[in-house]
């Protein structure tokens, strides 16, 4: 069984890492994202509320913007690499099940590929960040970021296992991820501090990246709350996966 | 090792989708050392009929008895695209819980896929990929065979040597069972059937 999970984990790893469109992305698109981002913006002043302190903290539009983005593209890039692993392991993973693969430990290793890729694309996305915009506390942004992007794996598994096609399901990723961290950000939603973005995925996990990046406040229950959303999404999308899973006899 | 006679036995299988009848009442049996062929056009119900016996889906009714260790091959190759050879095999390995590739290996050389084997599987040719389709099905070395269009794709030369394999697991005692959708040498059969109206008849001609 531990050697199952093991081997699930190395080749779903290694698989993502051949993914050579995700690595485009991440070689490309993001640093791209961010200049883009740096060129739209100014060094105007904006506020943001951090409503766990109940302040409104005062930063540039560049280092907002930046952060925004950041969390827009690495949402997009984790739930795209998500939903391309289901879809593309559907069938393989229910012949493998058939073979004798134990069926726990085939979505137990899934699982904790999906959680390392994204602790990788969290600290990278915020490395590259820190070229453009130094974060204040770069460990409590890498947590944010985490926060948001382990969300959307699970998001991506969940869609991956219920679209009917590839193409309604990266519509839904996108989309997710625009709508979800566009209102988050005064610069897009000039109702931005109001209540009902409390209500999105990345809500929590934009406080927590904006309190480490530009201020001193840090609220760590918040962090275990962004979780909760991946984990509450994940059991959706496990739930799914052991259903596609399933077959009527394993071999003796 | 299974010291029991390898066999199978399909019994009055029946399976729909919605209101389409794919498999209204499909019985045969299949001894140690034989080869059976079921023929049939497109949309006959062959894939399913391989798919219930293999274990994948469940039939409406009817039974299916085998004894020994099935190793299945899907039609379209069912392998991790972004891994290379090697991997796709290390996965299987796990699976069948194996302790070494040795069978793997001969079967690299005998389908000279070797040379590919530190390729990505999505790089590689369609017929290649059905080679490593067949070889994951039989890597463990089965008992019981269900081959669903093992040979689609495969040059010439391959599609001789897959009846070398066939023949060698026929001599070893094995039950094959091969689907297609077109049977090109009858008399590489022990016996051949025919899936129609969703049931099976003896193929005519023989």
């Amino acid at each position: 069984m531990i050697r199952q999970i093991w081997i699930a984990l190395r080749l779903t790893l290694t698989e993502q890492a051949h993914n050579r469109f995700a690595m485009l992305l991440l070689a490309v698109y993001l640093p791209a994202w961010y200049g883009v981002i740096y060129g739209l913006t100014d060094n105007a002043s904006i506020g943001f509320q951090l409503r766990a302190f109940h302040v409104f903290v005062a930063t540039s539009q560049h280092r907002l913007g930046l952060l925004t983005g950041m969390l827009n593209a690495t949402t997009l890039i984790m739930g795209f690499v998500a939903l391309s692993a289901v879809r593309r392991s559907a069938l393989v993973d229910q012949r493998l099940v058939l073979c004798g693969y134990s069926r726990s430990a085939l979505i137990l290793g899934r699982l904790l590929a999906f959680a390392g890729a994204s602790a990788v694309l969290s600290l990278y996305a915020v490395a590259v960040l820190a070229a453009f915009t130094p974060p204040q506390h770069p460990g409590v942004v890498v947590a944010g970021t985490f926060g948001a992007v382990l969300t959307y794996a699970a998001i991506g598994v969940l869609v991956g296992v219920i679209a009917r096609g590839d193409l309604e399901g990266f519509f839904v990723i996108i989309m997710l991820s625009l709508v979800d961290t566009f209102i988050q950000s005064p610069i897009g939603n000039p109702a931005a501090n109001r209540a009902v973005v409390e209500y999105f995925p990345s809500y929590l996990p934009m406080q927590i990246v904006v309190g480490g990046a530009i201020a001193d406040h840090v609220a760590w229950w918040q962090f275990w709350g962004s979780l909760a959303w991946a984990v509450m999404l994940g059991i959706l999308g496990v739930l799914g996966f052991w259903l596609r899973t399933r077959i009527a006899r394993a071999h003796a | 090792m299974e010291s029991a006679p390898a066999s199978l036995s399909v019994s009055n299988v029946a399976r729909s989708f919605g209101r389409r009848h794919v498999l209204r009442d499909v019985t045969f049996t299949a001894r140690r050392g034989e080869l059976v062929g079921i023929a049939g056009e497109n949309g006959a119900g062959k894939t399913t009929l391989l798919r219930i016996i293999a274990g994948l889906l469940p039939p409406d009714r009817g039974r299916i008895d085998v004894r020994g260790r099935i190793g299945y091959c899907p039609q379209d190759p069912q392998v991790h695209f972004g891994l290379t050879v090697d991997q796709n095999l290390e996965w299987f390995r796990a699976a069948y819980r194996l302790e070494h590739h040795m069978r793997a290996e001969a079967m690299l050389d005998r389908l000279a896929v070797r040379h590919h084997r530190r390729t990505l599987v999505g790089e590689l040719s369609g017929g290649t990929r059905q080679k490593l389709n067949l070889i994951l099905a039989l890597m463990h070395d089965p008992e019981v065979l269900l081959l669903d269009e093992p040979y689609q794709g495969f040059d010439w030369e391959t599609y001789l040597r897959f009846w070398d394999i066939a023949d060698e697991s026929r001599r070893a005692c094995k039950v094959i069972v091969i689907i297609s959708h077109l049977v090109f040498e009858r008399t590489r059969f022990d016996t051949l059937l025919r899936l129609h109206d969703g049931v099976l008849e003896p193929e005519a001609g023989r």
